[in-house]
């Protein structure tokens, strides 16, 4: 076997077309995209916030399942308006003994579900937070299951014990009448890094040297409708740790106001873009959407930025995760990751993201025997994680 | 089309059909999935084409393509000095079900060449692939010809016991 041989192995690489189509219509967006100027260029690692805590207890498992049709991620999501081509309604995590598992078969057209846009719209008018073990509602985590029109399969693990309903509390999570004023904004703590605008950057209209002049992007402020998702219970901070953690690329990583409960994309829009950017987050991200995370009951939590401007890949199962994190005297930190984690274990690639590091809470999400499947752990024990995945 | 703005759909595919192939395989031969790869391969472009907005003219067609070649090597390191690849190590022997699959699937040059240092990778790549001469891969990697050649003659050597057999010339 001599040199022609290398030569021939690598002649059969080469992209796949759509790679090839994919890459020209970015390339092609690039370059009607105006000029930015540059940013800082650092990254770092969440790790560096001490977010991970010394402790190695092993971490329970809450697995949530939730049928989604195929080609289409939990980071995809249209306006509250309706159109929304799929159900993604989520089932309800509950305590860490607890897993329930509901998949749904692989579709391959848009489900034309003739409740789902009522369903999400009185989801995004009605931000769900979480309430205690006293108030527990099965219903709600069963009925979007039921509405899915293809076949569906339940399978209980371990007996579930929900501790918290999906139904609108008391609490919920309510927009402040103020926003905090743009000095206290830039008077708050320093941020520790400032990086690079992701791909699909957008100059905004507060940047300094952009061409164009601002930009009037309309802003979605209301709660998205996205999956009607993640109502964990507030949760104990559980203290997990582990060498294998979770560690989404965080390319922007800025405080945000102690009390600052209302995050709006106008206020992170002032947080990240003129502080800390040359541009205007909303105007980064034209159809910027925003969840705090006190509506998903958590401590800290997520939400999403998607959208083709974010220059994620939607089909490659690239979403942006905002994580909002209070661990911190003072501060909150808002972190973008960018990648999710993929890995590939017996051939199937599980992608892996953060969505509440404070409280440990993980996603993952991946295909299988034509399902797909979208898992909350709570904890990032991998082994069991890797047990859990392995069962499917 | 060197040191214009890309401007036209036309340019793009220029630019893609030109060297399309060449960053994949240099892509895939420094990194160990598919998915990393395709990963490469449009952050490279995407990369290129923000440069060439930026007004970055290149001098000459052998100019771009060094360019390519360097940011795609560099590229690669990131990925795979990335904290991601350093915490799961251990799972390597999954994250290798991702590795391409071919017509000869016995020929597992892949999975040789992800079990040599990734400086080996390039070198190996760009010499008996791209066919450059040494003089011109130091040109490329900014590395001296010496090191070059000693990366050459390591990185055969350690083919040569992974493979078990003299696989590339010494020429």
């Amino acid at each position: 076997m001599k040199n022609n041989e290398y030569k021939k192995y690598f002649d059969q690489v080469s992209p796949e077309q759509n790679l090839i189509e994919e890459t020209k219509k970015k390339m092609l967006d690039e370059i009607n995209k105006p000029l930015v100027c540059s940013s800082k260029n650092t990254r770092v690692s969440f790790i560096r916030y001490g977010i991970l805590t010394a402790c190695a207890a092993a971490a329970a498992v809450s697995v949530a399942l939730v049928p989604k049709p195929a080609n289409t991620h939990i980071s995809d999501s249209d306006n509250c308006s309706g159109n929304n081509q799929v159900d993604r309604s989520f089932t309800t995590v509950t305590d860490l003994s607890a897993t329930t598992i509901i998949s749904s078969k692989k579709t391959s057209s848009p489900i034309k579900n003739p409740n789902y846009s009522e369903n999400i719209e009185n989801t995004c008018q009605t931000p769900v937070t979480p309430n205690n073990a006293d108030s527990v509602n099965d219903t709600d985590t069963t009925v979007p299951v039921t509405e899915v029109p293809t076949q569906s399969i339940t399978r209980t693990i371990e007996t579930a014990v929900p501790q918290y309903t999906s139904a609108p509390s008391q609490t919920a999570y309510v927009p402040p009448q103020t926003r905090p004023q743009t000095d206290s904004i830039h008077t708050a703590p320093q941020c520790t890094v400032v990086v690079t605008a992701p791909a699909g950057y957008r100059p905004g209209a507060s940047g300094g040297n952009q061409e164009g002049g601002p930009v009037n992007t309309p802003m979605v402020t209301q709660p998205c409708c996205l999956e009607q998702i993640y109502k964990i219970e507030k949760a104990e901070i559980s203290g997990i740790e582990t060498d294998i953690y979770v560690n989404v690329e965080y390319d922007y990583i800025a405080p945000l106001l102690k009390n600052t409960t209302d995050v709006s994309a106008e206020d992170a829009a002032q947080y990240f873009g003129d502080g800390y950017c040359p541009g205007n987050l909303s105007n980064m991200y034209p159809d910027f959407k925003m969840k705090m995370p006190e509506e998903y009951g958590l401590e800290d939590g997520m939400c999403m930025i998607f959208g083709e401007h974010t220059g994620l890949d939607e089909k490659n199962s690239k979403f942006a995760v905002v994580t909002l994190s209070k661990g911190y005297t003072n501060l909150k930190y808002a972190a973008f990751s960018y990648k999710p984690l993929l890995t590939v274990i017996n051939g199937t690639q599980y992608s892996f993201t953060a969505l509440s590091q404070y409280n440990d809470v993980y996603f993952c999400s991946f295909e299988k025997n034509g399902f797909y499947y979208d898992l909350c752990f709570k904890g990032f024990d991998l082994d069991q994680i890797i047990e859990t995945l392995l069962s499917f | 089309m060197i040191g214009q703005p890309l401007k036209l759909e036309s340019d793009i595919d220029q630019v893609i059909s030109m060297y399309s192939d060449m960053i994949y395989r240099l892509a895939s031969a420094n990194v160990a999935s598919k998915n990393d790869a395709d990963d490469v391969y449009q952050d490279i472009f995407l990369k290129y084409i923000k440069c060439v907005k930026k007004g970055i003219k290149f001098e000459s067609e052998e100019h771009r393509k060094a360019w390519l070649i360097r940011v795609t090597v560099n590229h690669c390191k990131s990925l795979n000095t990335s904290t991601w690849f350093k915490k799961t190590t251990e799972l390597d022997e999954n994250i290798y079900s991702g590795t391409f699959e071919f017509n000869d699937a016995k020929i597992d040059f892949s999975n040789a060449l992800m079990h040599i240092p990734q400086k080996y990778r390039s070198v190996i790549h760009l010499f008996y692939y791209e066919q450059l001469s040494v003089e011109q891969i130091s040109n490329i990697l900014g590395t001296k010809q010496s090191t070059i050649r000693t990366q050459l003659v390591r990185a055969r050597a350690l083919l040569k016991e992974i493979l078990k057999g003299t696989y590339f010339d010494e020429e």
